[in-house]
């Protein structure tokens, strides 16, 4: 090529240059436009919502508050006077006038709407002020009227929090429709810029080379490079996206102001150089290049340089020359931190509790977040509120009337004096936050209150129902509580109410942190147990027959030797597995290992007429197949399922009748034998009992060891003892601990029993010892 | 309107007294007066209270303005805020306001904007009611000035006012 003819190509190049650019610029600013339309409209949308939600909360909190106001100048306190009551009149007048100006309540109710409630409740209000001026502090009577009229604009008002909260739900519909399409034109937008980039930088990146190929040709060529060159830059430079091309050893070659401004770097200074290196905008290099295509749009969070974190919306495109590798990337990033902040909000806003309309669990921690920011922190108690047995509201009445019970609770939740907040969490949970509570005592002292409003009746659909709450309470403080601290000590506040039984209270204490501490530290470290099998193992407790004292099986025992805390009992560790949802998988363990042993002992001739019991808990039993996984394990390691029988509590049967039924028959069609442990303690209902097919029933040591003392308990023992008989099954006593003991049993007609006068536990090498024993004398008589 | 509900987390925020300690002080400062306190001129001991005499003794400004909380034009009459702050010899530019029905909000008196407000205590010539947002409410010349109508300075015009704090710079 000649001189001439590179400044032609270079004139002709130029042309096309600025006919793609203009094409460009209207692409680009498509892409542009829609972002920001999507950005304002969000916003929009977010304060109509955000408002919608509020206003009616606020007018509310300051109706109860004139209630409580007016209750308490009829009960002639002194601490509130006439003028103090007006004034709460007042400021309520002004929060209902408000309404004519809200936006929202434009939005939601439409301008009638709006008007019609602001002038009913206005002459509700006006109405009922020439009373409440004359009402003297005292007058009971007076004061009841003035209620009365009153508790229309209340309910006006309720009306309208479920109006609002209704329409929320159904706009937010609509509105996921129109951000979706929006949206669409928002991606097609960065897919344009994106194209555009890559060919803008594709062009530049030439035109450099160019230029410095032919530095040493014609001027007029050079200039039109320059010129092609310049002007390229100044397009890529004003596009709204982060644009940068790094060549395969993370060199850039090109970065555009947007991501100078981003990084805070110079764009000179950058070109050439791999910094800035960290971040996440820094492209793939070298075997991390996308070996073809443009690998997708992804969402990423990149810290910009003033520490901010934003969401990028990034693409990478890979270029090469010749060969199969890159050897360059192109990366075009666009900011959507507005975009997805907004859309965050929206997606909380739409959790609003839409039932009971009060706040939601996203709005509670958002609130919290905001006061636990501020300092000094302000002073905040924490209630969480769970209804004892809900589940029987919903099964007896059904869901509209547990819907409607969860309704009428929220409001008498709210009836409370002093400023709170009323929160649903979830289910049947509720969370109360208050403010200005100032001690642990004037805590405990608003959750008795509470308590006892809830223990009056609730009328629901006609019927009359009584419910109970279980109340656990945290408290801030010194200035170091974070959200997550105070939600986590309330739960476990109501966790150890609810241990307690039903409608308690129980606030948060540091000795409650460190049993939950201690808790969650078993958690782990039994899953640990599970994962190594080294810490856990089995003991083996004899079962005699009392006359002879002659072996006839052995209860197994799950032990678990913790390596820094000794030995946990089954009583602290199996309740924490089940709640865990492990206690499936160290069942399995117990039995797998029962069956392991049974058949290391068949194969040494021991054990062969005697029978092993291991225990099931309740969730064992409920969930999954039982039967099956149990003849599976006892298959693989060998061993006749007429070696093992089962031990259940009465109480696992009474949780689900036909379920437990079914699958007691079927563990006897395998031949395992079925045992009814601790007998006598839930003391259910003959009737239920005889319908579950069993072998054996096993006395409770509580009535072993009381029954020479007592005679009730003497009579439980004799009365089981007489129902085994005439249920033609077994009967073991358990936990016989001397010898009057054992002869009264005996006396009774009781012919098995365990205990520790007659052995302690045993581990495998003792066990297998007293077998051996059993043996000889077997074979000696 | 939009400050409704950024104020409504305020106020609740800001509100973290107990009902019998809201009530006492409802007792004391029945409306029509504002206190001011914090950094102010040490003379005054950390706290003074601005009847509406004692407020209508400093020069008093008037606009005539819409608002977005009212209908039509209104003729505002008050005390500049930053008058007000310089007669309790304010030591800090960021106040604390608070209102009788618990909404509060910060103001930075070091804004252009803030130098427009008034503690506004007369409507067309009359006292302001509690229930029309009075008796003392901030408020801004937004007609002659359509760009304060921000979310910002709407929050910042805050009706029944109570108290004013002003925050140690």
């Amino acid at each position: 090529m000649t001189k001439f003819a590179r400044a032609r190509f270079w004139r002709d190049r130029r042309t096309t240059v600025l006919a793609l650019m203009g094409l460009l610029a209207v692409l680009i600013s498509f892409g542009a436009q829609s972002l920001k339309d999507l950005n304002q409209w969000h916003e929009q949308q977010l304060r109509v919502l955000r408002d919608g939600t509020w206003f009616t909360l606020q007018a509310q909190a300051h109706f109860s508050r004139l209630m409580v106001d007016l209750d308490r100048y009829a009960e002639g306190d002194p601490t509130v006077t006439h003028d103090a009551l007006m004034l709460q009149f007042e400021v309520f007048w002004s929060r209902v006038d408000v309404f004519s100006f809200e936006q929202a309540a434009v939005v939601f109710l439409g301008e009638n709407g709006v008007q019609d409630f602001v002038r009913s409740s206005l002459a509700v209000l006006r109405r009922t002020e020439p009373g409440l001026q004359a009402l003297h502090a005292g007058d009971a009577v007076a004061a009841a009227t003035i209620r009365r009229q009153l508790d229309d604009v209340g309910s006006a008002l309720s009306t309208l929090s479920l109006t609002i909260n209704a329409k929320q739900v159904n706009s937010l519909q609509t509105n996921d429709a129109r951000s979706a399409a929006l949206f669409r034109r928002v991606s097609f937008g960065m897919a344009a810029t994106a194209a555009t980039g890559v060919i803008l930088v594709l062009m530049l990146l030439s035109a450099m080379r160019q230029q410095q190929r032919h530095l040493k040709t014609a001027l007029a060529a050079e200039r039109q490079v320059s010129t092609a060159k310049a002007d390229l830059h100044a397009v890529i430079d004003s596009l709204p996206a982060i644009i940068s091309a790094r060549d395969q050893a993370g060199r850039y070659l090109f970065v555009n102001r947007s991501f100078a401004q981003f990084f805070g770097v110079s764009q000179t200074a950058t070109i050439g150089s791999a910094y800035p290196p960290q971040g996440m905008l820094a492209p793939p290099t070298g075997a991390d290049m996308p070996s073809g295509g443009h690998g997708g749009y992804h969402e990423v969070e990149v810290t910009a340089h003033d520490g901010k974190k934003r969401t990028m919306l990034m693409t990478d495109v890979p270029l090469r020359d010749a060969g199969p590798n890159p050897d360059r990337t192109v990366r075009i990033a666009l900011d959507i931190t507005e975009r997805k902040e907004a859309e965050n909000r929206i997606r909380f806003l739409a959790e609003c509790d839409v039932l009971t309309g009060v706040p939601n669990r996203a709005f509670l921690l958002d609130h919290l977040d905001k006061l636990l920011r501020q300092r000094p922190q302000p002073l905040l108690s924490l209630t969480i509120v769970d209804l004892d047995d809900f589940k029987a509201v919903n099964e007896m009445l059904g869901h509209s009337a547990g819907d409607a019970l969860l309704v009428a609770l929220a409001l008498r939740l709210g009836e409370g004096e002093g400023n709170h907040m009323i929160c649903r969490l979830g289910g049947d949970e509720f969370a109360i936050l208050s403010q200005g509570v100032r001690s642990d005592r004037a805590a405990m002292a608003q959750a008795e209150a509470l308590q006892l409003r809830l223990h009056q009746p609730f009328i629901i659909n006609d019927n009359v129902v009584h419910i109970s709450a279980s109340l656990g309470l945290a408290m801030t403080h010194r200035e170091s509580s974070t959200t997550a601290d105070l939600l986590r000590n309330a739960a476990i506040a109501l966790a150890s109410a609810k241990s307690k039984g039903r409608g308690r209270i129980a606030s948060f204490t540091a000795s409650l942190a460190a049993q939950h501490t201690h808790r969650k530290r078993l958690e782990a470290d039994l899953h640990g147990a599970l994962a190594n099998g080294t810490e856990l193992r089995l003991e083996y407790q004899p079962k005699f027959e009392l006359s002879m004292r002659q072996l006839t099986g052995f209860e197994t025992l799950l032990r678990w030797d913790h390596p820094q805390l000794g030995p946990i009992s089954p009583s602290v560790f199996v309740p924490i597995a089940e709640e865990i949802g492990l206690i499936g998988r160290l069942g399995s363990w117990v039995i797998t290992e029962a069956a392991r042993q049974i058949a290391e002992w068949e194969g040494r001739g021991l054990a062969s007429w005697l029978k092993f019991a291991v225990n099931l808990s309740a969730a064992q039993f409920i969930h999954g197949d039982i039967v099956s996984s149990t003849i599976g394990i006892l298959r693989t390691a060998g061993v006749r399922p007429d070696r093992l029988s089962i031990e259940i509590t009465e109480s696992i049967l009474m949780r689900d009748v036909v379920r437990a039924s079914d699958a007691l028959k079927r563990f006897r069609e395998h031949g395992i034998g079925v045992s009814i442990d601790d007998f006598g303690t839930g003391f259910s209902s003959l009737s239920y009992l005889v319908q579950f097919p069993f072998d054996e029933l096993k006395i409770d040591r509580h009535f072993v060891r009381t029954m020479l003392h007592s005679p009730a308990a003497r009579a439980v023992v004799r009365s089981v003892i007489d129902l085994a008989r005439s249920l033609e099954a077994t009967v073991v006593a358990e936990g016989i601990e001397n010898e009057r003991q054992l002869i009264a049993l005996h006396d009774m007609g009781c012919r098995l029993g365990q205990g520790f006068f007659l052995s302690e536990p045993l581990r495998p090498a003792a066990a297998a010892l007293l077998m051996e024993g059993c043996r000889a004398l077997a074979v000696a008589s | 309107m939009n400050r409704r509900l950024f104020l409504g987390l305020g106020a609740y925020a800001a509100s973290g007294t107990s009902d019998m300690v809201e009530t006492a002080r409802i007792q004391e400062e029945i409306p029509g007066h504002l206190v001011i306190r914090g950094a102010i001129d040490a003379a005054l001991g950390g706290e003074t209270i601005y009847e509406l005499p004692r407020l209508q003794q400093l020069p008093s400004v008037s606009f005539k303005t819409i608002t977005p909380w009212t209908t039509g034009a209104h003729t505002f009459k008050g005390v500049n805020l930053k008058t007000l702050m310089a007669a309790v010899g304010a030591r800090g530019s960021i106040v604390r306001a608070t209102a009788l029905n618990d909404y509060a909000i910060t103001i930075d008196l070091s804004d252009s904007a803030a130098s427009l407000a008034i503690v506004a205590y007369e409507e067309d010539g009359q006292p302001i009611r509690v229930r029309d947002k009075g008796p003392l409410w901030i408020l801004f010349p937004f007609s002659d000035h359509p760009e304060l109508l921000t979310d910002r300075v709407e929050g910042w015009s805050i009706w029944q006012l109570d108290a004013i704090e002003v925050l140690a710079p």
